[in-house]
C-alpha cells in the first residue's frame, strides 16, 4: 500500500489585526477564488482524497470546505493542526489518499519531519528552504506516514497551479 | 436578512460533552444525540460538508449506549436485564473517553467560529428536504416487509424539523410522525438485543411481544405519514 499524502498551506485569509483573533480570521474573496483555481488544477490531475484533515480555525476549515469537491470520504478536525506537528497527530492519520490542511510554519515543520526525519520546529533548523505560500501543496508518498520515510513527490505552487487549472 | 448563529445548541452541546460519566445518564446521552443532529443540519442548511462528518462520529458514537437506554427503559426490571446494566457500563467508560478526544474538543472550538448562516439559503434547502421527504415517504409507504424505508424516513422526517426549527418553526405534525417511526425504530432495537440474549428464562416471550408490536406501530406509523404528507405544504 503507498500512501498519497498532500500538505496544503490555507487560502488567503484576512490579516490579522488585535480585534479580530486569529482563529476567527476568515477567507478573504481573493483567496477563495485561487484556491478555487488550485482545487480545479488537482482536478484537472485526477487527485482526490479519502481523508481531508483540517484545524478548528475558520480559514482552515473554510479551505477544508473548498477542497471537499476533491473527496471521496470524510472530513475529520482536529486541534493538532493548530499548533506544531506531533506523534499524536502522524498516530490520528488514516487513508491512503490523505490532504492535511496547515497552517505555516507547521506545514513546513510537518514537511520537514516527514521527509528528512527532523522537524525544524524541535532542531532550530532551516525553515526558510521553503516558500510554503498560501494555496501550495507538498504531494509526499511513502509506504506509511512516518518521519523521514517519505518522499517529496512534488511541490506545487498556487501559481502553477492555477496555470494548470487554465490549460 | 436575518441570520442564524448556531448557539444556544452549540452551548448545549459543550455542556454535554463536559459532563462527567456520573451524569451520562439515558436522558443525557440521548440529548447529546439530538444536539448533534441539530447542529449538524444547520451546517446542512449552511451549504457546508465539513465538520458534518465530526458530528455524525459523535453521534454514532453514543449511538450504541443510547441503544442500551432504549431496552434497558423497556426490559430494566426483567431477570435477564442484568447483562445490559454491564453493557452499559463497559460503553460509557468508552463514551466518556471519546468526549475527551482531540476531536471533540476540535468540533468544538471549530463550530464556535462559523459565521452565522443566512435564512435566504436555509430557506431554499428546506424546500429540497421537503421534497426528499416525499420521495422517501412514497418508499415507506409502499415497502411492507423492509424496515429500512421507515427508519430512512424517520432519519429524513427529523431533518426537516430540524431545519424548520433553526428558522423559527414549529412543526408538531413532523414532531408527532417523527415520534411514531422513532417508537418503530426503538423497538426494532429491542427486539435485536432481546434476540441476541437468547433463550433465557422470560426473554423468549418478551421477543414475541417486541414481533406483535413492531408490526403494529409500523402501520400506525405509516397512517400518521399519509395524514403528514398531505399538510406538508404548509411548510
Amino acid at each position: 500500500m503507498t500512501v498519497e499524502l498532500f500538505l496544503f498551506r490555507h487560502a488567503g485569509a484576512e490579516a490579522r489585526t488585535a480585534e479580530l483573533p486569529d482563529e476567527n480570521r476568515a477567507l478573504t474573496e481573493r483567496g477563495r477564488e485561487r484556491f478555487v483555481s488550485c482545487v480545479d488544477a488537482l482536478e484537472r490531475l485526477e487527485i482526490d482524497f479519502d481523508r481531508i484533515y483540517h484545524g478548528p480555525w475558520l480559514r482552515a476549515i473554510q479551505s477544508a470546505e473548498l477542497l471537499v469537491p476533491l473527496l471521496e470520504g470524510e472530513t475529520v478536525v482536529t486541534p493538532l493542526l493548530a499548533g506544531p506537528p506531533t506523534r499524536e497527530l502522524i498516530d490520528l492519520l488514516e487513508g491512503e489518499r490523505i490532504a492535511l490542511l496547515c497552517h505555516e510554519p507547521w506545514a513546513t515543520d510537518l514537511l520537514s519531519w516527514l521527509v528528512f526525519g527532523e522537524s525544524s520546529f524541535e532542531t532550530g533548523g532551516r525553515r526558510d528552504f521553503l516558500d510554503f505560500d498560501k494555496g501550495a501543496v507538498a504531494w509526499l508518498s511513502g509506504q506509511r506516514v512516518e518521519p523521514g520515510s517519505m518522499s517529496l513527490k512534488a511541490f506545487l505552487t498556487p501559481k502553477t497551479l492555477r496555470r494548470l487549472a487554465r490549460t | 436578512m436575518k441570520s442564524i448563529p448556531p448557539s444556544p445548541w452549540l452551548e448545549r452541546l459543550r455542556a454535554l460533552a463536559a459532563a462527567g460519566k456520573a451524569d451520562l445518564n439515558a436522558e443525557a446521552v440521548h440529548d447529546l444525540r439530538v444536539v448533534a443532529g441539530r447542529l449538524r443540519v444547520w451546517l446542512e442548511l449552511s451549504g457546508m460538508r465539513a465538520l458534518q462528518d465530526d458530528l455524525r462520529w459523535l453521534r454514532s458514537a453514543a449511538g450504541p449506549l443510547r441503544d442500551l437506554d432504549v431496552v434497558i427503559e423497556r426490559y430494566g426490571s426483567r431477570s435477564w436485564a442484568k447483562v445490559l446494566f454491564e453493557r452499559r457500563d463497559l460503553l460509557l467508560d468508552q463514551f466518556v473517553s471519546t468526549l475527551s478526544s482531540p476531536r471533540v474538543q476540535g468540533l468544538l472550538a471549530a463550530l464556535s467560529v462559523l459565521p452565522p448562516m443566512s435564512e435566504k439559503a436555509a430557506r431554499r434547502r428546506t424546500t429540497e428536504l421537503k421534497a426528499a421527504v416525499e420521495r422517501i415517504g412514497a418508499i415507506a409507504r409502499h415497502e411492507e416487509d423492509d424496515l429500512e424505508p421507515i427508519h430512512r424516513l424517520r432519519r429524513w422526517v427529523r431533518r426537516l424539523r430540524y431545519a424548520v426549527e433553526w428558522q423559527g418553526g414549529e412543526c408538531s405534525m413532523l414532531e408527532d410522525l417523527q415520534e411514531a417511526l422513532g417508537e418503530v425504530g426503538d423497538l426494532a432495537t429491542s427486539h435485536r438485543h432481546v434476540l441476541e440474549i437468547g433463550a433465557v428464562a422470560g426473554a423468549e416471550a418478551d421477543l414475541k411481544e417486541i414481533e406483535l408490536e413492531l408490526a403494529q406501530q409500523r402501520e400506525r406509523s405509516v397512517y400518521e405519514w399519509k395524514h403528514v404528507r398531505r399538510d406538508l405544504e404548509c411548510l
